[in-house]
């Protein structure tokens, strides 16, 4: 063999496409060729930077940053009257792909850090984004929330309430909320305080009116995601970052300069209904000043509020998050049981009670279809709902009816909050209890994700498991159409 | 992900946009590289590798054969680059007149930047393999079934290109030293 062709064979030997008999002869040759050695070498360290910088690069992921512009590119252009061929093509795709409603809601909910810095450069006067990393490092803020919510039921006419919240959070001590309710239309009123005390795990509502209390124990996992369902500020504006907004410019709200940020993205409260929230931000202080939302979650559910009065930063001690319950007050019905939470549990329980009480999964986890939900309920004849309905009519209290009724609400609420909150955060979560059964041990029920090729799966049995991409995608195949 | 580039691209052609990803992860690493050694900056590259991919997702009904995704791609990210590096020209011609006094932050470097600098500077054939070997983690059979071409062919391909890059790379260490 000449140094021509054991230089012909060197790449084929490293890439390990050589017989024996020339595996051999090259060896043999390369004992004498010291040219032909060190021809090798130098082969072999080009090879080791190949491979070295392409492990380096593979560090890096593009793909939730891509699939977020294209979703974001793609609403604009179906908002866009000018290019109705083109967003007709896609709002064809979008109907046709029943995982694209996935991608959609998980992809425009980011709160990715990504999209701050795709819109922070593009603001004029205040970004969003250099307001949420003010608020990010106050540890407790102060604010008051005034809200008004309709509920109708079919053949039940509505139910009103005004509501005034206050609010009192902090990084260090847990939460507190003061609220005031009342009914419009009877002019009774209700006030409530409620604790939420990381230190015991629990949640304490007093009620001066009636001299009662009750303690809900807390999970630890549960603690965490309760403080984020509070109306955190810092969690709102991290969520319209995640939304589409505009820049609704500069005005003057009650003697303060404030720049107004507006968003219609019905992400914001997880993909479904109607959405009108609009953040004023202080533009001296870069705080926010006000918030204006209208939220329609379904046909039965809206809501008007205004969240203002602001104090950022203030000083607050441990002593403010302890209740002390006087003497006289009483535990009330529902002391004790636990509050509704949006974790893994929770959705468990919540999935669990479905099949005992109305004998199947609920079809959709929406907000819009927690009605249908419960109307399942109303009509089930299972055991579980008949010995409720009998137990129900023989309680007289109306507190009684009311903790009575938790039982039913509860689990539903944890699970229906899980999903909205998994939607929110953009953790792709998927629901298939149409057409997955308590007896389907292998088949897919719920899933969400929960790191980079990391999905959680519940199954139909109600066990769950953690699996990556490729294992997810075999078990959804084998759902049925 | 062992399907090919043309069932992805029919898959998103045909109302799975969510299948786009698979075709994202199969070459962020290649088009990483490939715009890596055109910008020389991380960031840049990855900005330019994002819009690529964007580009790509936006134009595919464009693509006339669907298995020709890879060297379409490289097509767009060669514009993107080429945009990317006028749009900085100018920026810096209006900087380097308002700011002349202030000292402009280094920008961060690739990795190994003379070795990207090297890969983009192949001609385009040799590239193509030198990018699928080692950064779409193709074996040598792979690239030659995804290029349908004979497997003796790639090797030949490759063989030429680590010449080249060695040569690239070993001129790059004498001016170097030489500097």
């Amino acid at each position: 063999m000449n140094c021509a062709e054991c230089n012909d064979l060197l790449v084929l030997g490293l890439e390990g496409l050589l017989d024996d008999s020339q595996k051999q002869a090259v060896r043999e040759h390369l004992k004498t060729c010291e040219t032909c050695r060190a021809d090798l070498q130098g082969l072999q360290t080009l090879r080791q930077r190949l491979v070295g910088n392409g492990k380096a690069l593979a560090q890096t992921s593009v793909e939730d940053d891509v699939m977020n512009r294209i979703i974001q590119e793609q609403n604009a252009r179906l908002k866009s009257a000018a290019q109705a061929g083109t967003g007709l093509r896609i709002r064809r795709l979008i109907m046709k792909s029943s995982l694209v409603k996935i991608v959609a809601s998980a992809a425009l909910v980011a709160v990715a850090l990504g999209a701050w810095s795709l819109w922070s450069g593009t603001q004029s006067g205040v970004a969003l984004a250099d307001v949420l990393a003010k608020v990010q490092q106050i540890r407790a803020v102060m604010y008051r929330m005034d809200s008004h919510t309709k509920v109708t039921i079919a053949g039940m006419g509505a139910t009103e309430i005004n509501m005034e919240m206050t609010w009192l959070i902090s990084d260090d001590y847990g939460m507190r909320l003061g609220t005031r309710s009342t009914d419009p239309t009877t002019g009774q009123v209700m006030e409530q305080q409620m604790y939420l005390q990381p230190e015991q795990k629990v949640m304490i509502m007093l009620d001066p009116a009636k001299k009662q209390y009750a303690r809900m124990p807390l999970g630890e996992e549960a603690f965490k995601e309760k403080r984020k369902e509070t109306n955190d500020p810092r969690m709102m504006i991290q969520q319209l970052l995640g939304c589409e907004y505009t820049d609704l410019g500069m005005t003057v709200l009650d003697g303060v300069e404030v720049q107004g940020f507006q968003s219609t993205d019905p992400a914001f409260i997880g993909g479904t209904g109607d959405v009108d929230i609009k953040v004023w931000v202080d533009v001296k202080t870069q705080f926010p000043f006000r918030v204006d939302m209208a939220l329609k979650m379904s046909d039965e559910v809206e809501t008007q509020s205004t969240i203002r009065d602001f104090q950022w930063d203030v000083p607050v001690s441990a002593a403010e998050f302890t209740p002390v319950i006087p003497p006289d007050y009483t535990p009330s019905p529902t002391d004790g049981t636990k509050a509704a939470m949006p974790t893994e549990q929770g959705a468990i329980e919540g999935l669990q009670f479905c099949v005992e009480f109305a004998g199947a999964y609920p079809k959709s986890l929406d907000m819009s279809s927690l009605m249908d939900t419960m109307q399942l309920f109303m009509n089930s004849q299972t055991p579980a709902a008949k010995k409720f309905k009998e137990e129900s009519a023989q309680i007289k209290s109306k507190d009684e009816q009311i903790a009575k009724a938790m039982e039913i609400a509860r689990p539903i609420q944890s699970l229906t909050m899980f999903y909205m909150m998994l939607s929110q955060q953009k953790q792709e979560p998927a629901y298939y209890g149409h057409v997955v059964t308590s007896s389907d041990k292998a088949l897919v029920l719920m899933r969400w994700k929960t790191g980079e090729n990391e999905y959680r799966v519940i199954f139909g049995d109600l066990h769950a498991e953690t699996v990556d991409a490729a294992t997810l995608a075999t078990l959804e195949a084998a759902l049925p159409k | 992900m062992t399907e090919t580039d043309q069932y992805y691209v029919e898959r998103c052609l045909d109302g799975h946009p969510d299948d786009f990803r698979h075709l994202v992860r199969r070459y962020q690493p290649v088009l990483l590289a490939h715009l890596a050694g055109k910008t020389g900056r991380r960031d840049r590259a990855e900005e330019a590798a994002q819009e690529t991919f964007v580009r790509a997702y936006f134009k595919m009904d464009k693509l006339k054969k669907p298995e020709s995704f890879f060297p379409w791609l490289l097509g767009i990210a060669d514009n993107v680059a080429k945009e990317q590096q006028r749009a900085e020209m100018v920026r810096r011609k209006r900087e380097s007149v308002r700011a002349f006094c202030e000292e402009a932050p280094e920008p961060e470097l690739s990795q190994d930047y003379a070795l990207e600098a090297a890969i983009a500077a192949l001609p385009e054939a040799y590239r193509e393999v030198i990018l699928l070997r080692y950064y779409g983690g193709l074996s040598c059979s792979g690239i030659a079934e995804q290029l349908d071409t004979p497997l003796g062919t790639v090797t030949k391909t490759l063989s030429r290109a680590y010449a080249l890059l060695r040569d690239t790379l070993q001129r790059q260490t004498v001016n170097e030293v030489q500097a």
